[in-house]
């Protein structure tokens, strides 16, 4: 009775304790260093697109991949015009995420059409109805 | 008898060892949280209130972590954005002015959080250099609009300081200090910290989502309803999502 108490005791210490370690949920590399470098200064996309590279090229490891990394990668390589591999990666975050699957579909959708990942605009609550100016890379 | 120094033995052992489950004192309500119960979070860029014309993208490369390790669906920020601005939405004001509703169903996100850089700056007093972000977190329901969550922090650093510590709060502070210089101070661990505390903290942060292995089982750090605790003291700092405190004394000091 007593080491049953003491079993289920130390169980939920276990528990508890086991969702505070500091291994996390997924492996993130350099991910947060890398996209904070590339907003800092432009040219860095390189390492940024490098690191998206590595952590989506873990196919053993796929469970470790967080969520969004395979659709960020698909989406820098549209934006490097490899429209093939981009479908292969919105796609993928597909499968692994039920979350994204309608998203995903609608950007392969619009891949396939051709045309930019691009949905009608929600209406601004306030009164700008025009569209801002797309600002560019450099602040 | 013995389970009852069994219990204060493991509450000792998590405060001790984790500090980061703490009972809740009083809380935030999260009936509607809960009733919503979210899987998919999408994050928007966040409004700049702050000095600092960057702030806002440096911002969005540190919540993206925290958000999916608590255990969501977490939408791709960065193409989430630049899809946002081809669609004439590169503002973020206009983006957090937008209706939720029609927003959230671009993406077919369960949640948006919106969050809004109140401050984002480095102050240089002679030998010393103080470090200040707050943010203001807001999460509102994709199918009705509605507020989930709230919370607000803001963190501190002075190089000043004498860290001295150790253990994580030593790591932190060293962490943050190595960051800190005249030249370019860093606010990366500072960001990183305050979306923890916001996003973690137990009665005010957000409750684990489906991919988080304590997913459902934390409704006593997360309750439906407040639990209002006679013993509380020590109201979280910079959180003002907290509810009122019941007035148990009038305080002469404000």
């Amino acid at each position: 009775m007593m080491s049953a108490t003491r079993l289920i005791g130390a169980t939920i210490v276990l528990v508890l304790l086991s969702g505070c370690v500091n291994t996390g949920l997924y492996n993130w590399g350099g991910y947060e260093k890398d996209l904070y470098f590339y907003y800092k200064d432009p040219q860095n996309l390189d390492d940024y697109t490098e690191e998206l590279a590595k952590l989506v090229g873990d196919d053993s490891n796929a469970d470790r991949v967080p969520p969004g990394m395979y659709a960020e990668y698909g989406y820098i390589l549209y934006e490097q015009g490899d429209i093939e591999q981009a479908r292969e990666y919105f796609v993928k975050e597909m499968e692994r995420w039920p979350e994204a699957a309608a998203f995903m579909a609608l950007a392969i959708q619009n891949l396939t059409d051709g045309i930019a990942p691009q949905f009608d605009s929600p209406e601004p609550a306030e009164a700008e109805a025009t569209a801002p100016v797309a600002d560019g890379e450099q602040s | 008898m013995s389970r009852n120094y069994l219990l204060a033995g493991a509450l000792a052992l998590i405060a001790g060892l984790t500090g980061c489950v703490t009972a809740p004192i009083s809380s935030y309500d999260y009936t509607a949280f809960r009733e919503s119960s979210p899987r998919s979070v999408l994050i928007v860029p966040a409004v700049n209130n702050s000095v600092e014309v960057e702030a806002a993208d440096f911002y969005l490369a540190s919540i993206t972590r925290p958000a999916a390790e608590r255990g969501y669906y977490v939408f791709p920020v960065h193409m989430v954005k630049r899809i946002l601005e081809d669609d004439g939405l590169g503002d973020a004001n206009m983006v957090h002015n937008a209706d939720t509703i029609q927003l959230a169903e671009l993406f077919n996100a369960d949640a948006v959080l919106y969050v809004t850089i109140e401050q984002w700056n480095a102050k240089y007093i002679v030998l010393n250099t103080v470090v200040t972000v707050e943010f203001a977190f807001l999460l509102k329901d994709g199918k009705t609009g509605e507020t989930l969550w709230a919370n607000q922090q803001i963190r501190q650093y002075s190089s000043g300081q004498n860290s001295g510590g150790n253990g994580l709060a030593g790591l932190l502070a060293d962490a943050i200090a190595a960051g800190i210089t005249k030249a370019a101070p860093d606010y990366m661990p500072m960001s990183k910290q305050a979306n923890a505390q916001a996003i973690g903290q137990a009665g005010y942060g957000v409750p684990a989502g489906p991919y988080n292995p304590n997913y459902l089982l934390d409704l006593t750090q997360f309750p439906k309803a407040p639990i209002p605790d006679p013993a509380a003291s020590q109201p979280p700092t910079g959180d003002a999502a907290a509810p009122p405190q019941p007035a148990a004394k009038e305080d002469s000091t404000s």
